[in-house]
């Protein structure tokens, strides 16, 4: 005999205890900090709203960083390019500036959900809910990029290589706020290509592989690298492969490859999919990157 | 007949029902009831559990409660073709999801709270996912007491199994058949359950009014088959049902019939007749809701060397209906007589059964049953086709039935005016230039083919199933027009305006057709809209009000104009005498009778009547003979693909259809073409409900569950209409367009598959991952190479 939870299905979001609109940094740090494990961050709400119904997650007091103009916008700083934690996944899809410095980034974004969502999800927000089928983070990792956090206490910048630490699991602590993400941009030359895999235009990756190839000063010198999403608890980034390429070809990048993914099997795709999308489509990457090289 | 002299019919009149962009457009979700309560349900974790005991107590204390129903304030079983179904579970719950209790309560966050906090003690029973499996002498039974159920005379349960109908039919020999065949062909197929994907879930609402009347509003397809179904299940007579009419955000079937309005009626009954209102979201969609069936065909087919001809078939169609049977059933039937396709086969037999297993229930899906059907037997063809040394389109046409002369395996008679197979076959085969070898991409790693099929429609309806039109004049000259019909999307009220239009002569704007303003009680009878049938039988209702009325004003002028009738005709809005146009009376003059100068009137207003029944259909002996067709809508569709070897995606080309019918509204027509084609292309690609080992829905929502995108329509669909012979008594000849177009993708799509790599797919649908799968297992050698190409050991 078994006394069960009963199944149901909620329709209506969670009642709110509380609801801020802090129209400055400052103001949503020290919210942030009062309130503690209670607070949740509201950029877009495209994954927030959805946990919210679902009752993933128990938090009820929203804070909504929409208004905060220092959280927006598209930058260049130097030689890097700073794209604000609420910039829209439509801003950048759209900006010029990313399209001639970030390419690969254009080409993530632009397989990027649907026109809808592109025009309320946030970087930020993509970031922050550390889904292993994120788009983003597959350019911003190869860029090499780093995440901007601010709290209270000041403010620091971590490389984006650690600020993943599993599934919707970050390094973010209570009373912390990703303020954006700064993005170094490549000197030289550079070769992109995404490839990604799903089961309809405009869906969810079932997984995605960035690869790009930075020329260097010499010729024939170069880097190269891939990022993978959707076969591992986060995304994967492998730096440095020309190494690997050169002594042994598309076999060679597997091998290191196939090392550290380690897809699970879901209602998407089966994990021997998933590996056999990570073999054909590294090959194809390669063969498109480097095939002439 | 003269096709140019029609004013509208045939012509691209836009939609004149603009509700929906303006907003005005009311669905259920729009509906405020005073006082109305919500409900929500509470269903079970386990696919088959006895339910021990329901604990309420905890979830009557949350504020706002009004009451917990449970299986034991309903100890009565429901169902129309066969009482099948507990209101709420009672002894056992059969599914996961099945509904135990309905908390009612003043707010859905109430409601919602509470349903979290009923306690239920289960005693897990073994179950059954596989129809195959639930047809096993020990497997689980479902329903032990099948035998004692009521059900209508044409079905047949078979007590002490999971088998809720079997259906046989027979024709010829097998013997002789098998006897004479050069060449057989043995295989399986299968189909997966389908959600809808209706954009509006369904919701309804109801209240028991103080004079005894049960008022329902309900996003449903069928506001008159929920009326019938309810009192049937119910024992309530039909005139204290009072079904309202509502815009329907799309339904392909799943709210043809009953759905589960009873919740809210039953509810009412309990609350001193409070209204309540029952509102799905998604998921509940999924799990409450009604889905298309999981198929099995097994099927072998013998041909002969000499002329190609296919000398028998025999099959076993397996329906997998989930827990109960009710709609099922009546699915399983048609697989039964459909059987062969539009081929001419001498030996048949077919047994079709419909199997309950431990998963949610299933009901009519838009092309009912034939587009499942055509992905099994039109693979067969092209198999035999391959086997036989022969092109597949030469094959089809070489079997194909003869109009006039042959027979459907139950017996009945082609018609002739039904139209041509082999036109549309051969027009389908010019349009996708078959014989002309596709252009091969570069990449070594994709590869194009195209193949043709069949995918004829025959609307399944019972076959007394009745509908009616009344027209009205006003003063103004202006007619309004009132039928049962329900608008689901499909706009079948403006071809149904169009009509009274043509045959009045008077602008469109005149004719103002009942929409949502409507109920039950104060329109005609109109079974439902299903079937491709809405425009079709109605019409015929429509053009005899029409008619009726036209007599009525050519009556009543004469006696004016003091000519005998037939000298009247009616044309520019005026009853004119033939010959004489100076002999005329405006509509407006006759529309409330005559007014003489001297003041006394005759006639009054002027209101025609029309009511139609199908004329050639019977129902089915038990060996499967009648006449279960009106008409069949002829409909060849083709493809090219291209296939990515190494990801498995296939993208469509391009796609054609070929349908021999005429419509009414270009533009009407032309929507359902594209729309069925879409449907069904992602039917084939992406669409299946999944369940983990215990029965539990893995995609209860459009995240997992794939519908296709805008950037998944094909880059050209073609789309022709032939208009080779006019169906006798039919509006201006035309046949049913609403689910033709559903039919031949997915069969299509496998076959084109077929002809480019040389890997068959007998299981739908046709995702990337199945693909990759079935070439690692059917043609390995394929996808080294290209490994081996892009520079791999
Ligand atoms: C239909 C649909 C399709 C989708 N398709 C894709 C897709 O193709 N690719 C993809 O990658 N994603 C996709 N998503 C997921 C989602 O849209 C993205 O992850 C999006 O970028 C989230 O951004 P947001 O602004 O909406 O985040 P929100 O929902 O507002 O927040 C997400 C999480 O991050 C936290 N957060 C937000 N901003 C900050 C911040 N500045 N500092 C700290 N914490 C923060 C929130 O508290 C929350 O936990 C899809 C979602 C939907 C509903």
């Amino acid at each position: 005999m078994k006394v069960e939870s009963p199944l149901t299905f909620r329709t209506t979001l969670p009642e709110l205890e509380g609801y801020f609109r802090p129209k400055s940094l400052d103001e949503a740090l020290s919210l942030l900090s009062e309130l503690g494990e209670r607070a949740k961050i509201y950029a877009g709400g495209t994954d927030l709203l959805i946990d919210m119904r679902l009752r993933n997650i128990g938090n009820k007091v929203v804070v909504d960083i929409k208004e905060i103009n220092e959280l927006r916008g598209i930058r260049e700083e130097g030689d890097s390019i700073f794209i604000g934690a609420t910039t829209t996944i439509h801003e950048i899809k759209t900006s010029s500036l990313i399209a001639s410095r970030l390419p690969l980034l254009k080409q993530v974004v632009e397989r990027f959900a649907d026109q809808f969502i592109r025009t309320r999800a946030t970087v930020g927000g993509n970031l922050c809910n550390a889904s292993p089928a994120a788009d983003t983070p597959l350019a911003l990792l190869i860029y090499g990029s780093e995440v901007e956090i601010a709290s209270v206490a000041g403010r620091k910048r971590v490389p984006i290589k650690d600020f993943f630490k599993g599934v919707k699991r970050t390094i973010l602590a209570p009373g912390e706020l990703v303020t954006g993400v700064r993005v170094p941009v490549p000197q030289g030359r550079q070769r992109v290509k995404y490839l990604r895999f799903d089961r309809s235009s405009e869906d969810l990756m079932i997984v995605g592989i960035a690869g790009a190839v930075f020329e260097g000063r010499e010729p024939g010198d170069f880097e190269f690298s891939l990022s993978y999403g959707a076969v591992a608890p986060t995304p994967l980034l492998f730096k440095g492969l020309q190494d690997a390429y050169k002594r042994g070809g598309a076999d060679e990048v597997l091998k290191i490859v196939k090392e550290k993914v380690s897809p699970i099997s879901d209602v998407r795709a089966s994990k021997e999919y998933r590996m056999h999308l990570v073999e054909v489509g590294t090959r194809l990457i390669i063969k498109e990157l480097l095939g002439g090289v | 007949m003269q096709e140019e002299k029609y004013l509208y019919i045939r012509k691209p009149i836009p939609r004149r029902d603009i509700d929906k962009l303006t907003g005005e457009a009311q669905f259920i979700a729009d509906i405020e009831i005073p006082g109305a309560l919500w409900m929500k349900l509470v269903g079970s974790p386990y696919p088959h559990a006895r339910i021990l005991e329901i604990d309420t107590s905890e979830a009557e204390k949350v504020p706002g409660v009004e009451a917990v129903l449970t299986g034991k304030d309903f100890p009565f079983k429901i169902g129309h073709h066969i009482r099948d179904r507990d209101v709420l579970a009672r002894d056992r719950a059969l599914y996961v999801g099945h509904p135990v209790a309905a908390v009612i309560a003043e707010t859905l966050e109430a409601a919602e709270k509470a349903a979290e906090l009923v306690r239920v003690k289960y005693e897990p029973l073994p179950y059954v996912l596989d129809p195959l499996e639930a047809m096993k002498p020990d497997a689980p039974l479902l329903h032990p007491n099948l035998g004692e159920y009521e059900h209508l005379p044409f079905l047949y349960p078979v007590p002490g199994t999971n088998i809720a109908h079997k259906f046989k039919l027979r024709k010829g020999s097998i013997k002789d058949g098998e006897r004479e065949a050069d060449v057989v062909v043995e295989e399986e197929y299968r189909l997966p359950m389908l959600h809808h994907s209706y954009l509006e879930p369904w919701g309804a609402a109801a209240r028991v009014r103080s004079d005894g009347t049960i008022e329902i509003w309900t996003s449903s397809q069928g506001p008159f088959a929920v009326r019938t179904q309810l009192a049937h299940s119910l024992h309530i007579p039909e005139s204290r049902i009072v079904v309202h009419y509502l815009y329907v955000g799309g339904g392909f079937g799943a709210k043809s019939d009953l759905f589960l309005e009873y919740l809210p009626v039953l509810a009412s009954m309990k609350l001193n007749g409070r209204p309540v209102k029952l509102i799905l979201n998604r998921e509940e969609s999924f799990y409450y809701g009604f889905h298309r069936a999981e198929y099995i065909f097994r099927m072998k087919t013998g041909a002969r060397k000499s002329d190609g001809k296919i000398v028998f078939h025999k099959g076993e169609y397996i329906y997998g209906t989930g827990h109960a049977a009710d709609l099922g059933s009546l699915l399983g039937n048609t697989i039964g007589w459909l059987a062969t396709g539009p081929y001419d086969i001498p030996n048949v037999w077919i047994d079709s059964y419909t199997v309950y297993t431990n998963k949610p229930t299933t009901t009519a899906f838009r092309n009912y049953t034939h587009t499942e059907l055509w992905f099994a037997f039109e693979q067969q063809m092209d198999i035999l086709a391959e086997r036989l040394g022969m092109d597949p389109v030469e094959f089809r046409l070489r079997n194909l039935i003869k109009p006039g002369a042959s027979t459907l395996p139950t017996g009945q008679q082609i018609s002739e005016d039904w139209g041509d197979p082999e036109g549309v076959l051969k027009r389908a085969a010019e349009l996708i230039e078959w014989g002309k070898e596709p252009e091969q991409p570069r990449e070594p790693w994709k590869r194009r083919a195209k193949a043709i099929v069949m995918a004829p429609k025959g609307p399944s309806m019972p076959p007394n199933i009745t509908t009616s039109a009344i027209v009205k004049m006003n003063e103004d000259g202006s007619v309004d027009l009132l039928t049962g019909v329900a608008e689901i999307g499909q706009g079948t009220l403006n071809s149904l305006a169009m009509m009274v239009a043509e045959e009045l002569q008077i602008p469109l704007e005149k004719v103002r057709v009942y929409g949502i303003d409507r109920d039950t009680s104060n329109t005609p009878y109109d079974w439902e809209t299903c079937a491709s049938r809405a425009t079709f039988a109605i019409g015929q209702a429509v053009l005899k009000a029409v008619d009726d009325l036209k007599q009525q004003i050519k009556q009543l002028a004469s006696q004016i104009l003091r000519v005998d009738p037939s000298s009247i005709e009616i044309r520019d809005g005026k009853a004119v005498v033939k010959g004489e146009p100076w002999k005329a009376l405006k509509l407006e003059e006759v529309a409330m009778g005559y007014t003489f100068p001297d003041g006394h009137a005759i006639h009054g207003q002027l209101i025609g009547r029309g009511s139609w029944v199908p004329r050639r259909t019977t129902g089915l002996d038990e060996e499967g003979r009648g006449h279960p067709l009106e008409f069949v809508t002829y409909s060849a569709q083709a493809v090219e693909i291209e296939v990515d070897i190494l990801s498995g995606r296939i993208d469509i080309l391009k796609a054609v259809a070929v349908a021999d019918t005429p419509f009414i509204n270009k533009i009407l027509a032309l929507g359902q073409a594209y729309g069925g084609a879409l449907m069904g292309i992602n039917v084939a690609l992406r669409e299946e409900i999944k369940f983990d080992e215990n029965g539990k829905i893995l995609n209860p929502g459009f995240t997992d569950y794939k519908i296709a995108r805008a950037g998944d329509i094909p880059k050209s669909i073609i789309v022709e209409f032939l208009s080779t012979k006019l169906l006798h008594d039919a509006p201006y000849g035309a046949k049913g367009i609403g689910e033709v177009f559903l039919g031949g993708w997915p069969a299509a799509i496998a076959n084109a598959l077929y002809r480019a790599i040389g890997v068959r797919i007998k299981r739908a649908p046709l995702s990337p991952e199945r693909v990759v799968e079935e070439i690692k297992k059917q043609k390995p050698d394929l996808l080294e190479n290209i490994v081996k190409k892009l520079g791999g050991e």
